[in-house]
């Protein structure tokens, strides 16, 4: 390998570095470069085949190897989401090169520089315009610091690979877990999970990596699971617990003044009717007493079997002010710097990752449908988060949640799982390792979703629908129509007179008899309790020919 | 007498002063193409690189011959430029044989070198047979006025006609060709090698930048990807170099 010697005065380096000079990790490819491909024991296999942003948070400040990872087999020794490299030509010199556009210099996260876009635009931040009004806009929060989670948890419902045991056993739980009885009091991370070597250069004893990961975790293992299924989690904690009444302070005092003329950011946002006494500013500010006082104008029950129904909600957006108005947008961000995109649009144009998804009413029609037919299959949907959330179960059910399932059999992204596959057919082959691993391939590579392009902004996810339906949905109704049936009869028993009459009544959030706090029923729970009042809305007499 | 005497000494003259302008001539290789996947084996827990197929690289040294003389055997590997090999003078034959193969063997190589000027051979290997057992050639000239410093050259070595954006200039370059531009030296030039393509415009298969110091040159070799899985049907090498200074004149005698 020829090595230039450079003046010290004026070194001006021309000759080309050999690639076999280069060293380092970064993120896998969409497509492998065939050195690292051909290599090893998973020579050839789906081992390379990584949906980064589906079950990898490459935002993460902790790149540790949980023992849930597949590890290559014979070179390059890496794991996760990330590789090192033999010295093939796709990563030398010329190729890792940065590309010049529009003034400036571009790598590209997902292969080399020369196969990229122009912009990657993943993560959006609240913008002061909006503030935050859907539980679906944390999709872009980072919750964890740990690579192996997913990038965007909240409001997604992938099972967690890292679950799996083959097939789908295992989707019944939401934490992986250790095979070994001695690692599983280590949350997994015990030298019988993450190996050792027998080569003193290596590793200083059975315990030395095992104890080094804990310490880099902080020592968590010793009392809590790190790898677990965060989608699912955090959706049975947010979904049915908390809400986003929009708006700031200012916001809110207008809103009262005059709620028609100064709605809150979200515009279903209305002031609950019926209760007892007049809403404060103290109370729609009030971090617990917000949603007494606040109702959903006309939520929409998610239990629906009306295909139409559901194309109404998904529809919504359509005057939305993206593109032309012919579309159904679902923006990933809400100021995306590229246009619509849409299924069968070329999977490398600049807006596959920098623009947002449209629908055609084909595909809403189509969603809808696939929407029902999972309602059927997994409902009724006992809360918020039951329909968010995939199913603990060791069925079809367990991969993902009703939307996305709803979303991938409805092909909305058959175009990005064409044009970038992901072989999740079968699961990997295992192998002797060296390392003293139990199992060099746990990672389920079935339960990893069909696309590595899975979480571009083009790739329609639940979460991508539900920060655009989320703020109306509910798992139950509030408002019910009740019908009533009297009549007068005589001391014969004859039938003197009869009467039907049907009234519209509304839950509202106040409790019958209040507790202290005057946010729950004083009886919760108990005999005696008749919940949140109800009040009428409408009533009328019936003819005998409604009935 | 006196006219025959001026004649002779104006003949010598002459003859030295053609000596002296007779300066040495060289070539310089440069083999261009993808290198196939790297190979390894372990071993007691260090790996060694496996050798690549026969034919999938270049030979890794070559020994160049022209007329009766030979020179040492010189190393070839793709993407890097060889050692300058002094020539004789005026035009005839070249050929490169593997350092191992006898004499009268079949050359890998044969060439007619130009008649004056250093010069620059660039080598890819032959699509159709897919191997660098036969390997096609262009020769470069490389003397300092078609060479000098502050030019950059674009060169086709690939089979198709490829489109180029240089700034705002746009142009086709056909397989084989050449073109020339000067650039400052210290100026960042962008640059686009494109393709037809069936779908719509020509695709932008390379961006690349071109930049330079003062007494620099450049040569953008455009060439077939003829590796393993091409990721591209065609690759770009930028190569850079100072350009060097004159050779001492040597009389020959």
């Amino acid at each position: 390998m020829p090595i230039q010697l450079l003046s010290k005065t004026a070194p001006t380096p021309t000759v080309i570095p050999n690639v076999r000079t280069r060293e380092g990790i970064r993120m896998r490819w969409f497509q492998e470069h065939p050195s690292n491909v051909g290599a090893g024991a998973l020579a050839n296999t789906a081992y390379f085949d990584e949906a980064l942003l589906a079950n990898w948070n490459p935002r993460a400040s902790f790149v540790v190897r949980s023992p849930w990872e597949n590890i290559g087999g014979g070179g390059p020794w890496f794991f996760g989401a990330y590789t090192r490299d033999l010295f093939d030509q796709a990563v030398s010199w010329d190729e890792q090169m940065p590309v010049p556009r529009g003034g400036r210099f571009h790598g590209n996260p997902f292969g080399p520089p020369q196969e990229g876009n122009g912009r990657y635009i993943l993560f959006d931040v609240p913008r002061r315009e909006t503030g935050l009004v859907s539980l679906g806009q944390l999709q872009h929060a980072k919750l964890s610091e740990l690579i192996w989670h997913p990038s965007y948890a909240v409001g997604n419902s992938l099972a967690d690979p890292r679950l799996g045991t083959g097939g789908f056993l295992g989707l019944n739980r939401t934490s992986a877990i250790s095979s070994k009885k001695e690692s599983a009091k280590l949350g997994g991370f015990g030298s019988s999970e993450l190996g050792w070597s027998n080569d003193s250069q290596r590793s200083n004893g059975k315990e030395e990596w095992a104890s080094t990961a804990r310490s880099i975790l902080g020592e968590v293992p010793e009392q809590d699971n790190l790898v677990y299924d965060l989608s699912f989690e955090v959706n049975q904690k947010l979904w049915d617990r908390f809400y986003l009444s929009s708006g700031s302070v200012a916001e809110k005092k207008k809103f009262l003044e005059n709620p028609d003329k100064n709605p809150l950011p979200n515009g279903r946002m209305q002031l609950a009717s019926g209760v007892g006494k007049a809403a404060l500013v103290e109370d729609l500010t009030d971090f617990h007493h917000a949603a007494s006082r606040l109702m959903v104008d006309g939520a929409f029950n998610v239990n629906s079997t009306r295909v139409e129904a559901w194309k109404a909600l998904l529809g919504s957006t359509r005057p939305a002010g993206f593109g032309n108005g012919n579309g159904v947008p679902f923006p990933r961000v809400l100021a995306p710097q590229e246009g619509a995109w849409r299924n069968g649009d070329s999977p490398n144009s600049d807006s596959v990752w920098a623009g947002y998804r449209e629908l055609d009413e084909s595909e809403v029609d189509r969603l809808a449908t696939a929407i029902v037919v999972e309602v059927k299959k997994r409902g009724p949907f006992l809360s918020l988060a039951d329909f968010v959330n995939r199913r603990l179960a060791e069925d079809e059910t367990g991969r993902m949640g009703a939307l996305q399932a709803a979303i991938e059999k409805a092909g909305l992204n058959s175009t990005l799982v064409t044009g970038f596959p992901l072989d999740n057919r079968s699961s990997l082959p295992n192998y002797t390792h060296p390392d003293n691993l139990p199992d060099a391939t746990r990672m389920e590579q079935t339960l990893k979703p069909g696309s590595k392009a899975w979480g571009a902004a083009a790739y329609l996810t639940q979460a991508d629908v539900l920060q655009v339906i989320g703020p109306v949905l509910t798992a139950r109704s509030d408002s019910f129509v009740i019908r009533a049936y009297g009549d007068k009869v005589d001391s014969g028993g004859n039938v003197q007179a009869r009467a039907w009459c049907e009234a519209v009544v509304q839950r509202t959030p106040e409790p019958l008899v209040p507790d202290e706090s005057g946010l729950n029923p004083v009886l919760a729970g108990q005999s005696g309790d008749f919940g949140r009042r109800f009040i009428i809305q409408s009533f009328r007499w019936l003819s005998p020919d409604e009935i | 007498m006196k006219r025959l005497y001026f004649s002779a000494i104006w003949i010598s003259a002459l003859a030295v002063l053609g000596a002296e302008e007779e300066t040495p001539r060289q070539v310089r290789f440069l083999a261009v193409g993808e290198l196939p996947p790297f190979r390894q084996e372990i071993r007691d827990n260090v790996r060694y690189e496996l050798e690549p197929p026969e034919g999938s690289i270049p030979p890794r040294e070559v020994v160049l011959g022209s007329g009766e003389e030979k020179s040492a055997a010189t190393p070839l590997r793709l993407g890097q430029i060889s050692a300058a090999l002094k020539i004789p003078p005026g035009s005839g034959s070249l050929v490169l044989r593997r350092r191992d193969a006898a004499d009268d063997s079949d050359p890998w190589l044969r060439l007619t070198r130009p008649e004056n000027g250093d010069f620059l051979v660039l080598l890819w290997r032959d699509a159709k047979q897919g191997t660098w057992r036969q390997v096609n050639s262009l020769v470069l000239p490389e003397d300092p006025v078609t060479a000098a410093s502050g030019s950059v050259r674009f060169v086709n070595c690939a089979d198709v006609a490829v489109g180029i954006k240089w700034g705002a200039e746009k142009l086709i370059l056909e397989p084989r060709n050449v073109f020339k531009r000067e650039l400052v030296g210290g100026v960042e030039q962008a640059f686009q090698v494109l393709l037809p393509d069936s779908a719509g415009p020509p695709k932008a298969i390379h961006s690349g930048v071109v930049t330079q110091n003062p007494s620099e040159r450049s040569l953008v070799l455009i060439y077939r990807a003829d590796g393993a899985s091409p990721r591209r049907p065609v690759k770009v090498s930028v190569q850079r170099e100072p350009v060097p200074s004159p050779p001492k004149k040597e009389v020959l005698r």
